[in-house]
C-alpha cells in the first residue's frame, strides 16, 4: 500500500528503489508502467498527463518472470516488438540484434520452456529492451543471473544510459546499486524515506571523521577539528581527526597546510547498504 | 486496433498450429459421424430381434388382429393340442409361446424375458380383442363400439413426420454442436487466461495493450480457431456430400417425389423400403438450410462471446485450474438443463419454460437450436438475439474490469471484497 508519494525521476538518470520486502516497490513500478492505477494521483512523462500515450515508451522488466512456454523465443521477440510499434521486419532485426548481445544467438529458435532459467531472464531484458524505449523500469534485474552475466547487463545497462535511456531499477543488491544507479530512492512502509542524487546522499551520511596521513605537526584541536589519536612511524603521522560541526574537509586542509605536508587524505564514506540500514532502522 | 490484431493472430497460429488441433479437425466429422452412426445401427440391431410369439389360440382371437404391429410376430400353433404344441416350443428356437385356454385367462410361456414395452402392448392388444368380443356377444354393433373412439380433427398445416422428426435431429445434432463447441472453446480462452495469469506474462503485455484488449483478443483469436475447425467440417461434410451424391445421385433420383410411382410400379424394389428412401430424401430436401445455418451461426458466435467472457474472468479470478470446478459447475448449469429437459421443451414449445429457456442468454444458444423446427415467432427469435448481445456487451464489460485486476493478483487469494471493489474501480 503506497500513501502520499511525490517523486521525480531525473531523464537520463539510472534511479535505484530501494526498500525492505512490501515497502511497496513493485506497486510503485506497476503503477509507473500503468498496470495499475493509483487510487489518487498521477503520474507524468515528460510533463503530459495521460501515461497510456506513452506506454509504449516503457520497456519493463517484472519481477516475477513469464513467457510463453510453447513459442519460439524469436517469434515471440518479434510479437513484442510488434506490440511496441515495431514493424516485423524491424522487429526481427532488432530480435537478432539483441540475442547476440545478450549472446544467446542459438536460443533464438527454440522454444522458451526448452531454455534454462538465466537464458530465460536474458530474454525477458530483451523483451524491455526490444523497440530502445526512452524509459525502462527493470524490477530486480539481477535476481537469478550469475555474477558474469550479471556483469553483462550491467554494462548493457550502461550503454543504453550513456545513449540517453531513463533506467528505473528496484534491486536488493546494494553493490549493485551503488555502482550502478546516479541516483536512489528509499522506499519503506508505502512511503519515500529518502530520496536523490547517489553521490548527495552519501556525501548526506559521510562520516565527521577524517584519516591523515603526512609530515608535520598537528595541534590537539583546531578551529575545525579535534585531534582523536595519532601515531608517529619514521617521521610519517598516520592520525584520526573529527571534523566540528559545520566545518568541512577544505576548512581542515586550510588550517593545517601551514604546518603539515600531506601525503593522503581520506574521509569515512559508508556503504549504501549502512545508509539503507541506518534510515530504514530510523524509520521503524 | 492493430494491437487487438496482433494478439488475435498470435492466439490463433498457436492453436491452429498444433498437433492436437489438425488431429481433432480430421477426426471431428469421424467421431459425429459415429454419433449418429452408433445409434441408428443400434437401433436397426435390435428391430432385427423382433421377437417371435408363437400362439395356440382356443378362443379363435384372429392372429392376424395380434400381428398388426412392428414390435413382434405371431407364428399361429400348427397343431390344436396344447402338449404337441408346447413340446414343439421346447425345441425349436422360438423364445415365447402365448397360449390361450377356452376358459381361463391366457398365459405366456418365456425362454427369457420379454420386453417390458412388448409385454404391456402384447397385454393391451389381448384386452382390446376381449373387450370387442365381448360388446360383440352383448349386442353392442361395431358402429356403437366405434362411439367411445375419440377422432382427431387436426386445425394445423401437417407436417410429415418423418420430414419434422428428420429435421429436427439435426437442430439437436446442431445444439450439440454448440454446446459442445462453446464448453470447449470457453475452457481453452480459460485455460489461456490462467496460463497467462500464472506464467506472469500478463503483466508484461499489460504494459504495452490494455487488460480489455488483452482479453477480447484471446476471445476473439480462440474463437476464431473454432470457427475455423466448425467450417473446416462443413467444408468436409459437404464435399462428402456432393461425393455421395455425385456417385449413387442417379440411384436416389429413383426414389425422389418425382419418380417414387414409377419406381414402385417396376416392382424390382419392396415399395416399403422404397417409401422409407422417399421420406429420406424428401425430409433431407425439405430442410431450410438457408434460414438453419445462419441462425446457427448467429447463436454459435453470440453463445461463445457471451460464456467465454465469463470463463475468461473466471480465468483471471483463480490461481490453477483445479480451482476453476467451483465456477464451471453453475455456470454451465443452466445449458445443461437444456438438455436434460429436452422432452418438455420438444414437446411444450410455446410454453412459458421454453420462451425462458429462448430468451435467457444462458441457455439461448441451444435452446433455440432445440426449438427451431418447432417454429419460433420471428419476434421471440429476434428478442432472443437483442438479449444474447446486450447480455455479452454487459459481461464483457464487466468480465474486463474483473480481468484487469485478477490477472494481476497472484499473490493472495481472490476475494468477494476485492471483486466487488473492482466492479467500482474507474
Amino acid at each position: 500500500m503506497l500513501s502520499n508519494i511525490t517523486l521525480s525521476i531525473t531523464e537520463k538518470s539510472i534511479t535505484g528503489l530501494l526498500g525492505p520486502n512490501g515497502a511497496g516497490k513493485t506497486t510503485l513500478l506497476r503503477i509507473m508502467t500503468g498496470i495499475l492505477s493509483p487510487d489518487y494521483g498521477n503520474i507524468l512523462f515528460n510533463n503530459i498527463l495521460n501515461p497510456n500515450l506513452e506506454r509504449r515508451n516503457i520497456g519493463y522488466l517484472p519481477e516475477e518472470r513469464g513467457l510463453y512456454k510453447k513459442m519460439k523465443v524469436k517469434e515471440m521477440l518479434i510479437f513484442f516488438g510488434q506490440l511496441k510499434n515495431l514493424s516485423k521486419k524491424e522487429a526481427g532485426e532488432r530480435a537478432d540484434y539483441w540475442l547476440k548481445k545478450f549472446e544467446i544467438t542459438a536460443s533464438g529458435k527454440r522454444k522458451t520452456e526448452e531454455l534454462s532459467k538465466g537464458i530465460q531472464q536474458k530474454i525477458q531484458l530483451i523483451i524491455a529492451f526490444i523497440h530502445e524505449p526512452p524509459i525502462i523500469i527493470l524490477d530486480e534485474p539481477f535476481s537469478g543471473l550469475d555474477p558474469v552475466n550479471a556483469e553483462l547487463v550491467k554494462t548493457i545497462i550502461w550503454e543504453l544510459n550513456s545513449r540517453g535511456t531513463t533506467f528505473i531499477l528496484s534491486t536488493h543488491r546494494m553493490e549493485s546499486v551503488e555502482k550502478l544507479c546516479t541516483e536512489v530512492v528509499f522506499l519503506n512502509k508505502g512511503t519515500i524515506i529518502l530520496s536523490g542524487d547517489i553521490q548527495d546522499i552519501r556525501n548526506r551520511f559521510r562520516k565527521k571523521t577524517v584519516q591523515i596521513e603526512g609530515k608535520g605537526e598537528i595541534p590537539n584541536e583546531g578551529k575545525a577539528f579535534l585531534l582523536k589519536s595519532m601515531k608517529v612511524e619514521n617521521e610519517l603521522i598516520k592520525a584520526t581527526v573529527r571534523l566540528k560541526e559545520n566545518e568541512s574537509i577544505n576548512t581542515l586542509i586550510a588550517e593545517l597546510l601551514p604546518s603539515f605536508s600531506f601525503l593522503s587524505l581520506e574521509q569515512e564514506v559508508p556503504a549504501m547498504e549502512t545508509i539503507f540500514l541506518k534510515t530504514v532502522g530510523a524509520d521503524a | 486496433m492493430h494491437k487487438i490484431l496482433l494478439i488475435v493472430q498470435r492466439e490463433y497460429l498457436q492453436r491452429v498450429r498444433k498437433k492436437s488441433f489438425l488431429l481433432m479437425t480430421a477426426l471431428g466429422p469421424l467421431f459425429f459421424s459415429l454419433l449418429l452412426i452408433i445409434p441408428g445401427w443400434l437401433s436397426l440391431a435390435s428391430l432385427d430381434k423382433k421377437p417371435s410369439i408363437l400362439l395356440l389360440d382356443k378362443k379363435h382371437y384372429a392372429p392376424k388382429l395380434l400381428n398388426q404391429n412392428d414390435a413382434f410376430t405371431v407364428i399361429p400353433s400348427t397343431s390344436q393340442d396344447f402338449n404337441q404344441s408346447f413340446t414343439y416350443f421346447s425345441s425349436s428356437s422360438l423364445s415365447y409361446f402365448l397360449f390361450i385356454p377356452a376358459t381361463k385367462p391366457p398365459v405366456l410361456f418365456e425362454k427369457e424375458p420379454l420386453l417390458p414395452s412388448i409385454a404391456r402392448l402384447l397385454q393391451e392388444q389381448i384386452n382390446k380383442i376381449a373387450l370387442s368380443r365381448l360388446l360383440d356377444s352383448a349386442g353392442i354393433d361395431k358402429q356403437a363400439q366405434q362411439l367411445s373412439v375419440i377422432q382427431t380433427e387436426k386445425l394445423y398445416t401437417e407436417k410429415a413426420s418423418s420430414k419434422f422428426e428428420f429435421t429436427s435431429g439435426i437442430s439437436i445434432l446442431l445444439g450439440i454442436v454448440i454446446y459442445l463447441f462453446i464448453l470447449a472453446y470457453t475452457m481453452q480462452v480459460m485455460r489461456g487466461v490462467i496460463e497467462e495469469k500464472t506464467g506472469r506474462i500478463a503483466e508484461v503485455v499489460l504494459t504495452t495493450v490494455k487488460a480489455e484488449t488483452l482479453m477480447f483478443g484471446k476471445i476473439i483469436g480462440i474463437g476464431l480457431v473454432s470457427l475455423s475447425q466448425f467450417l473446416i467440417w462443413l467444408f468436409i461434410a459437404s464435399t462428402a456430400s456432393f461425393l455421395f451424391f455425385h456417385r449413387y445421385g442417379s440411384a436416389l433420383a429413383l426414389f425422389s417425389n418425382a419418380h417414387i410411382q414409377q419406381t414402385i410400379q417396376l416392382g424390382s424394389i419392396d415399395p416399403v423400403q422404397a417409401l422409407q428412401w422417399n421420406q429420406i430424401i424428401s425430409a433431407f430436401n425439405s430442410i431450410d438450410f438457408a434460414f438453419i445455418l445462419p441462425i446457427f451461426l448467429l447463436y454459435f458466435i453470440l453463445g461463445y462471446l457471451f460464456y467465454s467472457a465469463i470463463f475468461a474472468s473466471v480465468g483471471a479470478l483463480v490461481d490453477s485450474e483445479t480451482d476453476t470446478q467451483q465456477f464451471i459447475f453453475p455456470l454451465t448449469l443452466p445449458i445443461l438443463l437444456c438438455f436434460t429437459l429436452l422432452q418438455y421443451l420438444v414437446g411444450h414449445p410455446n410454453g412459458t419454460i421454453a420462451y425462458i429457456f429462448v430468451l435467457l442468454p444462458f441457455t439461448s444458444p441451444v435452446a433455440v437450436m432445440f426449438l427451431l423446427p418447432q417454429g419460433i415467432p420471428p419476434s421471440l427469435l429476434f428478442l432472443s438475439l437483442c438479449i444474447l448481445c446486450i447480455s455479452f456487451i454487459f459481461t464483457a464489460w464487466t468480465a474486463g474490469k474483473v480481468f484487469r485486476n485478477g490477472i494481476l493478483f497472484t499473490e493472495k487469494k481472490v476475494r468477494w471484497k476485492n471483486i466487488k471493489r473492482w466492479f467500482f474501480d474507474k
